[in-house]
């Protein structure tokens, strides 16, 4: 037992080094001056830590401005998704289950579609609708591309809820949108919860629709404007800078999933196990 | 039996209602079918009428489509034929929640999230009662029901007998045309529910609208009940008072459903002029018409028990004797023929002498509706069916 128990600490250790480890290197990097950056022997910590590379970053591009066109358009894609995908997943959580899971396993395979192929019609139809550079287009099509996500999670959350509960709303005269909201939405927080947070932090992460539809510098997303920040020349790559913008552009993530981490926990597993 | 009431005043300050007179038939149920895909018949044509102001309890086991059928009424499942309707205008063409009507479910079915003011006040709410009217009604009916110490309490953090009382007064508040109420009272334990039945046949007795109460528990549909509805396997049994159906039940289903202890029945065959089966043999009645099998049945407290030989009585083996209180409960044995009496104690006697009096039998032909004996059988066959020697 004692021998399994060690295993499986030694398993836990291993895999927080394996997906802490890079966020810590890059935190650390992002504080050492230019000289231990590339040092060998390798330098682990700072000696002494600087703050040269966050102000540098926070100089040389409108970074504020990024972090800003990221929030706002990761939260009005976020908003968008759930709009959609609430009534989407309180419809398919009333289905018969054979035909509920024909069309949640549509949208999975819908999912795994990758967005590449979509790159270049959307572009199209971003330039067509003159939309390039604004965040309308990126908006929509992240909306439109976690849905599939949203739902799956909405749906789980939603069929949890008991049917004669909404037969009872029902019943006292509220219509689906008034049923959605008043009881459907506060009894399944934790899914809707969930689905926001995910949807925001892909939204924060993506970068292939975000390069390609801002090119204008105060238009880009945090992901864009970090992937614009050069060296003194060509072959310079700015570790430093680097670092520290994504390690800014990680921070809101990681106070968002620390301040919900119990609600996400929770939404995820609801429906794996039912009583 | 359609009904017309007083001319209903307009409201003061309301919108004007045209003044005629509004008959007020209630619900009326015409040929409602529902099959299930592929095959499964839950409800084979059933129609009813449930007039303003009365209970009409339907009754029937688990699986008879009861439930079913007050879900229909309710618009929460589509009737596959049939029609209804409500004070003669069609009520199956108004969507559920435009029908108005207050449910009590099972399980309750509570708001979890809101507390027992909201849970009551919703239907109000979405109404569009102003706020001020809205806390008058519900505080009206939490007094009413018991509830107004915990009108500011999530339904988790009440008993049992307070969720059923919120579930009803949800139903109560918004005065609706018509209460349906599924097995209220099946998640309550014993003492309370008996207490509770009791404050329901109150609240019945207040109301105007048309009661539809669903229940398994005959002794429940009994004393509810203005009219009881016996359902089985999707038809209507039988539908009568609840008197005239525990003292006429139309077929042996109905005479074994209602009544608590069991009725007895003694399954017997025609021959010649005597009734024959499970090793008894008695005086066919003269006159009783040809039918192969015969259901001959009894209720308990109509065996007569004696503890003397008597005229035209069997000796009887006593298997069982239950005391309940004043009485006790025998299971008794003549042949192979074991039945139940319900009778004065008998001291720990082994045998007795049983009559079944012929003017408390009931007489079913097999598959058949009751068959109403004449009344000269309680005269011929006095003192009971006769043992043949």
């Amino acid at each position: 037992m004692n021998r399994r128990r060690l295993a499986f600490g030694a398993a836990l250790v291993l895999a927080i080094l394996w997906s802490v480890g890079p966020v810590v290197w890059q935190f650390l990097t992002a504080l050492k001056p230019d000289a231990q950056i590339t040092h060998t022997p390798l330098v682990y910590l700072p000696h002494p830590p600087t703050a040269e590379h966050f102000a540098a970053i926070w100089e040389r591009k409108p970074f504020g401005i990024y972090l800003l066109n990221s929030t706002f358009i990761a939260a009005f894609a976020t908003v968008l998704c759930l709009v959609f995908a609430a009534p989407a997943a309180m419809a398919l959580s009333r289905l018969r289950a054979r035909d509920r899971d024909g069309v949640l396993l549509a949208f999975l395979v819908l999912s795994l579609f990758p967005p590449i192929l979509l790159l270049f019609p959307l572009y199209e139809a971003v330039r067509g609708l003159g939309w390039i550079n604004q965040p309308i287009a990126l908006v929509i099509p992240y909306a439109a591309l976690h849905l599939p996500l949203a739902v799956w999670v909405l749906e789980s959350g939603f069929r949890a809820i008991p049917v004669s509960i909404d037969d009872a709303a029902r019943l006292d005269g509220l219509s689906a949108p008034h049923r959605l909201v008043l009881v459907h939405a506060p009894l399944s927080a934790p899914a809707i919860v969930t689905a926001a947070i995910l949807v925001f932090i892909f939204a924060w992460n993506e970068f292939m629709l975000a390069v390609t539809f801002l090119t204008r510098d105060h238009a880009k997303t945090v992901t864009a404007g970090i992937a614009s920040v050069s060296g003194a020349s060509l072959y310079d790559i700015p570790w430093g800078p680097l670092c520290a913008a994504i390690t800014l552009a990680s921070l809101p993530l990681f106070f968002l999933v620390l301040v919900f981490q119990r609600r996400i926990v929770s939404g995820l597993t609801r429906g794996a196990v039912k009583g | 039996m359609s009904r017309v009431t007083g001319v209903k005043a307009p409201a003061n300050d309301g919108p004007r209602v045209t003044v005629r007179d509004r008959v007020r038939d209630g619900l009326r149920a015409e040929g409602i079918y529902k099959i299930f895909p592929p095959l499964t018949r839950a409800l084979d044509g059933v129609s009813f009428h449930a007039p303003p102001g009365r209970v009409v309890a339907l009754l029937g086991p688990s699986g008879c489509g009861k439930t079913t059928l007050l879900r229909i009424v309710a618009g929460l499942e589509q009737a596959s034929a049939g029609t209804l309707t409500m004070d003669g205008e069609p009520f199956d063409t108004i969507p559920a929640e435009k029908r108005d009507v207050g449910f009590v479910f099972q399980n309750y079915a509570l708001y979890p999230h809101l507390t027992v003011a909201q849970n009551i006040g919703l239907a109000l709410e979405v109404r569009g009662v102003k706020r001020d009217e809205r806390e008058v009604r519900v505080r009206r009916v939490a007094d009413r029901l018991g509830l107004a110490k915990v009108l500011e309490r999530k339904p988790a953090a009440l008993s049992g007998g307070e969720q059923q009382r919120v579930a009803l007064g949800r139903a109560l508040v918004k005065e609706p045309r018509l209460y349906l109420l599924d097995e209220p009272l099946s998640n309550l334990d014993a003492s309370l529910r008996d207490r509770t039945r009791g404050e329901l046949k109150a609240i019945f007795r207040s109301v105007e609208a048309p009661v539809l109460y669903v229940t398994h528990d005959q002794s429940e549909a009994m004393s509810l009940a203005d009219e009881v509805m016996l359902l089985c396997e999707g038809h209507v049994e039988q539908s009568a008072a609840p008197h005239l159906l525990y003292q006429t039940p139309e077929s042996l289903f109905s005479a074994t459903f209602v009544g608590s202890p069991r009725i007895n029945v003694w399954h017997a065959l025609t021959t010649d002029s005597s009734l024959d089966g499970e090793g008894v043999r008695a005086l066919a009645p003269p006159g009783l018409p040809e039918s192969n099998e015969w259901s001959v049945c009894i209720r308990p407290e109509d065996v007569e028990v004696m503890r003397t030989r008597a005229q035209g009585a069997w000796q009887a083996d006593v298997l069982l004797a239950e005391p309940l209180g004043g009485r006790e409960l025998l299971t008794l044995r003549v042949g192979q023929l074991e039945f139940r009496a319900l009778a004065a104690p008998i001291e720990g006697a082994s045998s007795v002498w049983v009559r079944w009096p012929a003017g408390k039998l009931h007489w079913f032909p097999k598959g058949g509706r009751r068959h109403q004996p004449p009344a000269v059988w309680d005269t011929l066959v006095a003192g009971g069916l006769l043992l043949q020697a």
